[in-house]
């Protein structure tokens, strides 16, 4: 048999008597990659069907951090659940926190004062950035490059330095809550903010120089696990994995929830090969194009906390009390854009101060459900480099 | 061939571009901080292991209320007020306020909602001990012994290095005004 089709990528057709220099076609085997592996990002385990090097089918399962968080938010007030947000999407805290806050403010119905929707802005990018620093780190270090994690995670520790002054924690934050944010921000950050903003931009020029245009990585990353933007859609990817597709999508700017229609900012997607900064073996929806997205996002967001800095007004951070709401007996549905994509909170009330059902919608989970669509037709080193650049966080893959 | 080559040629080319970055560090200053001989720059507001001050504490249990995990325990034998005078919690006797810290997550809801300012987050961010009990902080017993926050193994040790000592100094000195009439109060209760 000289040419085979896989069963589940029809489109995928291998001449192994080219491939392989004669039929060297050996029996299949199933290897287990995971819940222990570095490069599975947490606990997620992919059980992998080969052929020799060619994976046939790779099942993500999924389970192993669940900790009953929507059931957690059924038996708590919306302020006590705030902590719990944060272990979610343990990497971008503040825009999970962000993101229950307006669920519970639009069902109330809370104003929220002008300075805390800057305040809250400003955060949800920096942790952006963050996040998208450890996406950056971590795929070097998935891709054999140990030197980029080390810079990146010097850049994100200043951020974190900036958490923390602001709210005394720096990976479990709590800091963005129903009404406003906790605390007002401490004296002189904004200074510091635009000093660390400084620093930061030219540092990003660096980091393409060190990894992005690195012949090795292009060659790992270019052309592995295309995604078309048919099959994104299909399978309701968002973030940067959707972009990386080349559709723009983008709730800041598509449909714009809090403050984010005040500012201006691109929205990067993924770009075919032999445009501006992209190399000539890259595709629309490969794995460079999706790691691409994430180091011009952080751009984009230094741009806009450029501009609220400007913008920023005074006036209180708190809408008044936040215990013992009353939520009526309605329902809502809101979705933000987190690091990783949409992420969105279902909640009802039943006239109680405690929600009937909480559920959260994490971008995450949806985004992993391609890796079987993507990852059959691969190769076995190709499966690191796809999930890596799905960048998931595990804590909410399983919630 | 040409691609193999060229292959080579772009990769050293490309790894050498990367190196130049590497090579600048070489002669900047490090970032690195060796943690246990040099201290670690928290901020005012780092959320450690909280500090109560047990003579003001009038028992409300409303941090107990606030806490998500359930894990603040306060026993009394009877209501507590405020003397207006001395500024210190009068009436029945606290008999027991425990934190149990493998529970707590340190998320300061318990901080917002005291009436009288008493449980604050401290900058200690470190505990061990040898069974999960241990991981219950007692900070009745911790006032009778003039303390307000837990202290870690390390901090009682002898050998450590300077600014373990600095900093163990500063939070016994922290309680010094009110610790006398603290331990008085709790000799009357007693
Ligand atoms: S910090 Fe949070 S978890 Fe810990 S005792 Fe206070 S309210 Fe409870
Ligand atoms: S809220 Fe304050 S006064 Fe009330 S029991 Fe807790 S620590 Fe004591």
């Amino acid at each position: 048999m000289a040419t085979t089709v896989i069963e589940t990528r029809p489109d995928v057709l291998i001449d192994f008597d080219k491939e392989s220099q004669g039929d060297v076609r050996t029996e299949e085997m199933l290897i287990n990659m995971g819940p222990q592996h570095p490069a599975t990002h947490g606990v997620l385990r992919v059980v992998l069907r080969t052929d020799g090097e060619l994976i046939l089918e790779s099942v993500p399962h999924i389970g192993y951090l669940h900790r009953c968080a929507e059931k957690i938010g059924e038996n708590l007030q919306p302020y006590q659940f705030i902590p719990y947000t944060d272990r979610m999407d343990y990497l971008a805290g503040m825009n999970n926190n962000q993101a229950y806050a307006i669920a519970i403010e639009q069902l109330v119905g809370i104003e929220v004062p002008e300075r805390a929707l800057y305040i809250r802005m400003i955060f949800a990018e920096l942790n952006r950035i963050a996040s998208h620093l450890v996406a950056f780190g971590t795929y070097g270090l998935d891709m054999g490059a140990f030197t980029p994690f080390l810079y990146s995670f010097r850049e994100r520790e200043m951020i974190l330095d900036l958490f923390e002054s602001a709210c005394g924690a720096r990976l479990t934050y709590s800091y963005i809550n129903v009404g406003g944010v906790h605390d007002d921000l401490p004296d002189k950050f904004l200074d510091v903010l635009l000093e660390y903003l400084d620093y930061f931009e030219p540092k990003v020029a660096e980091y393409n120089q060190l990894l992005s245009y690195n012949h090795i990585f292009v060659k790992r990353t270019a052309n592995v696990g295309v995604i078309s933007a048919a099959d994104a859609v299909g399978w309701a990817l968002t973030g940067p994995v959707l972009r990386g597709s080349g559709v723009n999508w983008d709730l800041r700017k598509s449909t714009p929830y809090e403050i984010y229609d005040r500012f201006e900012f691109d929205v990067p997607v993924g770009l075919p090969g032999g445009s501006e900064g992209v190399p000539q073996s890259v595709v629309v929806g490969d794995c460079w194009c999706r790691y691409m997205v994430r180091v011009l996002e952080m751009l984009q967001s230094c741009r806009i906390i450029r501009q609220a800095i400007k913008q920023m007004p005074d006036g209180p951070h708190l809408a008044g009390k936040l215990k013992n709401l009353k939520l009526p007996d309605d329902e809502i549905y809101v979705e933000i854009e987190n690091p990783r994509g949409q992420l969105g909170f279902y909640v009802r009330g039943d006239g109680s101060t405690i929600p009937a059902r909480v559920k959260a919608r994490g971008p995450s989970f949806c985004n992993i459900s391609i890796l079987n669509h993507v990852g059959s037709g691969c190769l076995l080193a190709d499966i690191p480099a796809i999930v890596g650049s799905i960048d998931i966080v595990m804590g909410e893959v399983d919630r | 061939m040409r691609e193999y080559f060229h292959n080579l040629y772009m990769t050293l080319k490309t790894i050498l571009i990367g190196m130049r970055i590497t090579l600048k560090y070489c002669f900047a200053r490090t970032i690195t901080l060796q943690y246990p001989d040099r201290p670690p720059a928290l901020q005012p507001r780092f959320r450690g292991f909280h500090y109560f001050e047990i003579e003001k504490c009038i028992a409300c249990d409303l941090c107990a209320k606030a806490c998500p995990v359930d894990c603040i325990y306060i026993e009394k034998t009877g209501a507590r007020k405020i003397d207006k005078a001395s500024g210190i919690a009068k009436g029945g006797a606290m008999t027991r306020y425990a934190i149990d810290y493998s529970k707590c997550m340190f998320c300061a809801l318990c901080v917002d909602p005291c009436p009288t300012d008493c449980i604050h987050m401290g900058n200690l961010h470190d505990h061990s001990g040898y069974t999960r009990e241990s991981m219950t902080v007692e900070f009745t017993d911790l006032a009778l012994e003039g303390l307000q926050t837990p202290q870690p193994f390390w901090m009682q040790s002898e050998k450590q290095p300077e600014w373990v000592k600095q900093t163990k100094q500063d939070w016994i000195n922290r309680g010094v005004p009110v610790r006398e009439e603290m331990l008085k109060a709790l000799e009357e209760q007693k």
